[in-house]
């Protein structure tokens, strides 16, 4: 499953999206499908699934509501994780 | 008396071109809805629901639903209606405690559902949005008669809801609510509001919980409109008033909070169709109200009442000038009564616990009578929260007796997540408590303490609650403590907490 499916189906969990959503450039925030309430288990669900962990500021930044570049966000941050990982590997 | 059903298809009847609802941009007339609740009602029976099946139905606010409601009504069947977001789990033990048969879901749930928890239903499975293997699709059944079958033993007195208070794997204790009570609390808040008609009324909370349930009930029982909110933000809700002319709402006191703040800011559409909004879960605080009264021109009422007892008093903003902090005065259908400790009737002005007798009154948790009688005293169900009675008549609140946590208007018990605390070998000892929230009035703060010589962390703390527990039960405030104030009694001293973890704790 790619990032922005597994990011589709937790927002999917109470409301399906509408088929003409226009999915990159969709505000899943504003648009109620994630509200104060569901937010912490959006977070931590996403965190899990890809044992990555977001900033305070990764999380303030008005980008993070948006789909297409949240979704970014998070193979940016799985990427820098096996980059770290390999350098590792190679130190020791 | 008369039968949800009935009525609402008498409605149908008088008002075929009507708009019915409007949901997420799509209206549906009288007539189309009615022809879907008789679709509905038709299917539901020839796949093999029978009168009083308890049907699970993870829901959300949508058309399809509302019919749903009334099909269930027409078979003399029962919903349970759940959080989507329940862990499986959860909603395994949610739908055995209340002898759910059948279910209902999406697509996207049943496929979820699938390969997890088996769901121990011998029923029949239903798709709402499609097609799934071992269901019955509910989305083609255009070819469905649409004359109402009419269940000649269905006499009102047919369980009609079963709604959990708690969502625990614990002890959830399921409200039985029967179609004559739904159908007298509706009649009774039409009354107390003056409802007609000609109201637009909107539901925004969720409809797997009974005030969103009763908010599109009243409306399809009059012949009015029912605007149905999928999605709350203070913003969608804002242009939805605007927009779909809304005359009247009832809205829980964390969204209102919300709704003002965004009033202030000077680009909000200006709104001159309400004509009464009613606040209810928790008091709001004076300027909130201001601001909302002054925003959008509108009366003011404010609401005490328990999902056992539906409304128990009634208070309008002209009242609270002279009355302020008070809940308001019993409506017509309910006495109240205060009970001391030593289980006496409190005087005027002294503090006990708030104990009420009403004609709206569930009809107790289902197959639990023993639980339901430890909650009553003399016929009045004790609520669990303090408060007194002045000379007058009019109550006021004081606190909660029962540990509970009100998180943007719903309820979440602390037992609940510390028992899924206790799943964490290293956790020695916990305590879920409410902490003060600008958003959401509370939030789950969680108080830890690891054992000795373990490591614990934030993050597995979390991730453990993002499994194991539903959206509205995650701890929003995770702290390390050393211990656990308790007092002299050895008993934890919860309602210190919020205080005590701010000096002490760390927050990891």
């Amino acid at each position: 499953m790619t990032v922005r499916d597994f990011i589709l189906k937790e927002l999917q969990r109470k409301y399906t999206l509408d088929k003409e959503t226009d999915i990159e450039s969709f505000n899943y925030l504003e648009s109620g499908y994630i509200d104060s309430i569901g937010i912490i288990q959006f977070l931590v669900s996403l965190e899990e699934e890809y044992n990555i962990e977001f900033t305070d500021a990764e999380i303030a930044d008005p980008s993070f509501k948006i789909v297409g570049q949240l979704a970014r966000l998070v193979e940016r941050k799985v990427m820098e994780n096996e980059r770290f990982k390999a350098g590792n590997g190679k130190e020791s | 008396m008369s039968k949800i059903c009935d009525l609402f298809f008498d409605m149908a009847a008088k008002y075929p071109q009507k708009t019915a609802i409007w949901c997420d941009n799509k209206t549906v007339t009288y007539k189309e809805l009615a022809a879907l609740v008789s679709r509905y009602s038709n299917f539901l029976l020839e796949a093999g629901v029978g009168y009083k099946d308890h049907i699970g139905f993870p829901m959300n606010n949508s058309v399809e639903s509302a019919a749903l409601i009334l099909a269930a009504a027409n078979l003399g069947a029962a919903l349970v209606p759940i959080n989507p977001t329940l862990p499986p789990e959860v909603i395994k033990s949610l739908f055995a405690a209340a002898d759910v048969k059948h279910l209902i879901a999406r697509k996207n749930f049943l496929k979820q559902a699938e390969g997890e928890t088996d769901l121990n239903l011998n029923g029949v499975r239903f798709c709402l949005d499609g097609t799934w293997k071992h269901s019955r699709s509910l989305e083609s059944i255009s070819e469905v008669s649409d004359k109402r079958p009419i269940i000649n033993q269905v006499t009102g007195e047919e369980t009609l809801i079963i709604t959990m208070t708690s969502g625990s794997t614990g002890e959830p204790k399921p409200i039985d609510l029967t179609q004559n009570n739904k159908f007298k609390r509706a009649m009774a808040h039409i009354r107390l509001y003056h409802l007609t008609e000609d109201d637009r009324i909107l539901a925004a909370t969720p409809l797997y919980h009974s005030l969103a349930e009763r908010l599109v009930l009243m409306p399809l029982l009059i012949g009015a409109t029912s605007i149905l909110l999928p999605r709350f933000t203070p913003a969608i809700w804002l242009n939805c008033v605007k927009d779909q002319k809304v005359t009247f709402t009832i809205a829980v006191s964390a969204q209102l909070g919300q709704i003002a703040e965004l009033l202030t800011s000077p680009f909000v559409p200006e709104i001159d169709s309400l004509r009464c909004v009613v606040s209810s879960s928790s008091l709001l605080e004076n300027h909130v109200k201001n601001e909302l009264i002054d925003k959008l021109n509108c009366d003011f009422h404010e609401m005490y009442g328990t999902s056992e007892t539906s409304t128990v008093t009634s208070i309008n903003f002209r009242e609270t000038m002279s009355k302020k902090h008070s809940v308001g005065r019993p409506l017509p259908e309910a006495k109240v009564k205060i009970i001391k400790e030593d289980q006496s009737i409190a005087k005027p002005g002294e503090i006990g616990e708030i104990t009420c007798k009403t004609t709206l009154m569930c009809n107790g948790y289902y197959n639990q009578p023993e639980i339901f009688q430890d909650a009553m005293h003399d016929g009045y169900f004790k609520t669990g929260d303090l408060g007194y009675l002045d000379d007058t008549g009019y109550l006021y609140f004081a606190g909660r007796k029962k540990e509970l946590i009100i998180t943007g208007g719903i309820n979440v018990y602390p037992q609940d997540i510390e028992d899924c605390m206790k799943k964490i070998l290293e956790v020695k000892e916990c305590a879920a408590f409410a902490y003060p929230d600008n958003r959401l009035g509370e939030v789950v703060a969680l108080a830890i303490v690891p054992k000795p010589d373990t490591q614990l962390s934030k993050r597995r703390i979390q991730i453990h609650c993002a499994k194991n527990l539903a959206d509205y039960q995650q701890p929003h405030i995770i702290v390390f403590l050393d211990q656990i104030p308790k007092n002299s009694l050895g008993k934890l001293e919860k309602y210190n907490l919020p205080e005590y973890v701010t000096k002490h704790g760390v927050f990891k």
